[in-house]
């Protein structure tokens, strides 16, 4: 398994739910995504388009990376101008349709000697073929759809020079290092100042969330490993516990990964990030275990270990379980997540059950710093139930005026986290060479080619008005190219009217016709993709849909776009509002859930402690609203992930309240263990905080506030002693 | 005579162009009237055309046809459009097509004789006289030259006569007649 190397994710929107209702719009973005995530685009501007032309050549030149492969230049437009001459007559624009329908004979002679004199006009083809040169004006419309036209040997758009690359092969190597942006930033070095370079495309943004990621598991997991060893050291002051402590650690880890690879395949960058989380809750057991040596140097390991066992069991189960919920989300990055670190605790526990009685021989000193630590457990104060249901009222208090300054957030753009400069250049570029929109557009189905063209071509009508209303910029369709056969034989008719009177009131000036016409034949779908002109218009026609794009949609007016879904077999796709309204559902979906999830771990100390297993679980409902309530007063947006990390909080947070009440009697070592491994947890989780992810931030965040105030809140909720 | 001919074929481009510059008349403004005959392939005979222009330098053309029916093409720098009876029946500009820029950059400097912007796009070659210059450009780039086989401009204070021979086999010859240079 981890001969293949370990293959590595970091597509944010993987971590996001497939579209729950449209199988038809998941292929859709599977294949604009493909495409997508290969491509790559530079533009260079100099002060002229010379400039800019020479300057692309020279980057072009520098630009040298393995796999990065340049496209060619200028598509080949005038093949593809061959390619569709047959079917001219077959071809018409909107405008021309109208201003044709009832023309008189001697408008149209008017208007084509009106064109052959008028200086520079260009013919194409044969006059009598196209007399009114209806064909070039065809073209020029449907090349409106961008503003890059070729020159040369180069791609030009307003004196900026467009380069266009593809990755090839398996994806990019992601490990954390700015190839592509390196490359790309020597490449402009050679580059005279007054050049302005600007790149754009998805490998960029996977490279530069790998960097941030990369760092932010090495923060996190070293800093965490690295505080668990300090007090590892300082609570032991031998090498062994420190040893056998991040063995279990490195087991959990070890089986995590396994665990996660063998059901995904992969590994998602954000499991990793969650990974190194994972430490801090992993290393709880093999804590646990030597507290107790230490606490009862007497006592036979084996022995010990079997008394602790179902606390440890119970502990695991419960933490378990917080991040089995999260798996019931709807994204397969959480799904990761959940198994990973489910994994992983199953990992680490199975490791101090099975390994430590025979690789912890000897005795475990007691230290100074372990004793004082335990005996603060005896000064801090367990409160009697008056003074708990006190505490509760006035907690709930703080809460609810916390609580109410939240105001939720299920934007999904709000999750992004990649650098502005990125973005700039992303939307100049979009902008500038006519990107359509990757998360709008519609899907149209019929029973066949005519019917589904013919229903294109009644949205596509409409999305001309829009146009026009500035409610978008333009829309890229197949029946642009290949008019329904109705249409077809509608323009045809026409087509041959108009060309047929010109040429019948011109005929003494005319030399005479070579012969017979050939008829033209339908233009089938399969012959525009065929052409070199319909190979970029493949990704819009599926099996048994079809797609149109649109250009620059108005945010404020999407839902002008929405009602044409009412036309027949037309469905609008916004992406981005469909993965917000399933953010925003399973985020009040999953706080409900709390609530049974509360009864069911309740249910589960219930039947090992009876009448004490409340003790076990207040400190962590009580936290669970002041992490909340610290969330609203830090004025940060309540987020689905808030959420599911109070579901982690739960099952990490009982854990305290088990290992205490299992040392009822003398609860010095279980103090011990429980603030280890809440000041380790804390590190781990708490430093998840510092990341520029969103969404890991929150977990951070909310696990940081929760860890610590389960930890100073647990002895309050134990019996008084004795 | 077939020396200095050599020679002066030989210049350098920069030198044509200043020396064709030099005979020119700096007026901001030309109008005149023009004739133009065009020999469109598959046409019997060539199509006849007389009107009026106004060449503004640095702003556009202005080219109105008044016979065999009148019809008004007005070329500025970003945008082409043309009339017909008060009535709009054609308009490209720049910012839907780019390519209107090469198109209205070659007419303006066809119609001022300016030989510095012809340059970058034809090779040119010709004999500047006393009074009179002739030019023959050959298009450089490909695109150009799937348009044009060749174009002459003949002039002397302004430019007098430009030929325009077309791939496709059309040739346009048109002649021009400079107020108050009769």
């Amino acid at each position: 398994m981890w001969t293949g190397g370990l293959k590595v994710e970091t597509d944010l929107l993987s971590l996001l739910p497939s579209d729950e209702r449209d199988q038809a719009a998941d292929e859709v973005l599977r294949h604009l995504s493909d495409s997508a995530s290969r491509s790559v685009v530079v533009l260079i501007t100099g002060p002229t388009e010379a400039d800019s032309m020479d300057a692309a050549d020279r980057f072009a030149g520098a630009l040298k990376l393995d796999r990065l492969q340049r496209l060619a230049g200028p598509r080949a437009d005038v093949s593809a101008l061959d390619e569709l001459l047959p079917f001219r007559d077959r071809l018409l624009t909107s405008g021309q349709m109208n201003r044709l329908a009832d023309a008189a004979p001697e408008e149209l002679e008017q208007l084509a000697l009106m064109q052959l004199q008028q200086p520079m006009s260009q013919r194409l083809g044969e006059f009598r073929d196209d007399p009114l040169q209806l064909f070039p004006e065809f073209l020029r419309e449907r090349a409106q759809s961008t503003r890059v036209r070729p020159k040369g040997n180069h791609l030009v758009v307003d004196g900026s020079v467009l380069l266009r690359y593809q990755l090839t092969g398996a994806a990019f190597a992601l490990d954390g290092v700015a190839h592509l942006a390196t490359a790309i930033e020597l490449a402009k070095a050679g580059l005279p100042a007054n050049v302005k370079v600007l790149a754009a495309g998805v490998p960029l943004f996977a490279e530069a969330a790998a960097v941030q990621a990369n760092a932010e598991v090495s923060t996190v997991g070293f800093g965490s490993l690295a505080a668990i060893m300090l007090i590892m050291f300082f609570a032991f002051r031998s090498p062994r516990p420190l040893l056998l402590v991040v063995l279990s650690v490195g087991m959990g880890v070890a089986t995590g990964l396994s665990v996660c690879v063998l059901i995904f395949g992969k590994v998602h960058l954000m499991t990793l990030v969650f990974g190194a989380g994972l430490v801090g809750v992993a290393e709880d057991y093999g804590i646990h275990y030597f507290a107790s040596r230490q606490a009862q140097p007497a006592r036979d390991r084996r022995e010990l270990l079997r008394h602790l066992t179902p606390g440890l069991f119970m502990a695991m189960l419960t933490s378990v379980a917080g991040y089995v919920m999260l798996a019931i989300a709807p994204m397969p990055g959480l799904r990761q997540v959940a198994v990973f670190s489910s994994g992983g605790l199953a990992g680490a526990f199975l490791t101090v059950l099975a390994w430590f009685p025979y690789l912890d021989r000897g005795e475990v000193k007691s230290t100074r710093f372990a004793t004082a630590w335990a005996a603060t457990r005896s000064k801090w104060p367990s409160l009697s139930r008056k003074a708990l249901a006190i505490g509760v009222l006035v907690t709930t208090v703080v809460t609810f005026i916390g609580v109410s300054r939240l105001s939720a957030l299920d934007d999904i753009r709000a999750l992004q986290s990649s650098p502005p400069a990125l973005i700039d250049a992303q939307r100049i570029i979009a902008a500038t060479i006519g990107l359509p929109s990757p998360a709008q557009f519609f899907i149209v189905r019929g029973d066949d080619e005519a019917q589904r063209l013919e229903r294109e071509e009644a949205l596509t009508l409409k999305l001309q008005r829009l146009a026009k209303e500035g409610v978008l910029t333009g829309h890229e369709a197949v029946s642009s190219w290949v008019p329904s056969p109705a249409r077809q034989e509608a323009q045809r008719a026409l087509f041959t009217r108009t060309r047929d009177a010109v040429i019948s009131r011109l005929a003494d000036e005319l030399d005479d016709a070579p012969g017979p016409r050939v008829e033209s034949t339908l233009l089938t779908v399969d012959t525009l993709l065929a052409t070199s002109l319909g190979e970029a218009l493949r990704p819009l026609w599926l099996k048994d849909a079809s797609v149109v794009l649109v250009h620059a949609p108005k945010r404020d007016r999407l839902d002008e776009l929405g009602a044409l879904s009412s036309l027949p077999g037309v469905r609008f796709v916004d992406r981005t509002a469909d993965l917000s309204s399933v953010m925003r559902r399973w985020r009040v979906g999953m706080t409900e859930l709390l609530l049974a999830g509360y009864t069911v771990i309740f249910l589960a100390l219930f039947s090992r402690f009876r009448g004490r297993a409340w003790r076990a679980l207040l400190p962590t409902a009580v936290a669970s609203g002041l992490a909340l309530a610290t969330v609203g007063f830090l004025g940060e947006p309540l987020t689905l992930f808030h959420v599911l990390a109070l579901w982690l909080l739960l099952g990490m947070g009982v854990d305290y309240g088990i290992f205490l009440l299992e040392h009822s009697a003398d609860q010095g070592e279980a103090w011990l263990a429980v603030g280890l491994g809440a000041v380790s947890t804390l590190l781990s989780f708490g430093l998840l905080a510092v990341s520029t992810t969103p969404a890991i931030h929150a977990f951070g965040v909310t696990l940081g506030v929760g860890v610590t105030l389960v930890w100073l809140l647990s002895p309050l909720s134990q019996q008084k002693h004795p | 005579m077939n020396a200095l001919l050599l020679i002066l074929l030989a210049a350098a481009p920069g030198e044509l162009a200043s020396q064709v510059k030099s005979k020119l008349s700096d007026a901001a403004v030309q109008r005149g009237t023009f004739e133009q005959s065009k020999q469109v392939k598959g046409f019997k005979r060539p199509l006849k055309s007389s009107g009026s222009y106004v060449v503004t330098k640095g702003e556009g053309v202005q080219w109105n046809t008044l016979k065999p029916f009148p019809s008004e093409l007005s070329v500025k720098a970003d945008e082409i459009s043309s009339k017909q009876n008060g009535a709009e029946v054609f308009r490209l500009d720049a910012k839907s097509e780019p390519t209107v820029r090469v198109i209205t950059q070659l007419l303006f400097s066809l119609l001022a004789g300016d030989l510095a912007a012809l340059e970058s796009q034809f090779a040119a070659t010709g004999e500047v006289g006393a009074d009179r210059w002739s030019i023959n450009l050959q298009p450089k780039s490909d695109g150009l030259k799937k348009v044009f086989a060749s174009i002459a401009l003949e002039g002397d204070r302004s430019v007098r006569s430009v030929w325009l021979k077309e791939q496709n086999g059309d040739s346009t010859t048109i002649t021009l007649v400079p107020e108050g240079q009769p």
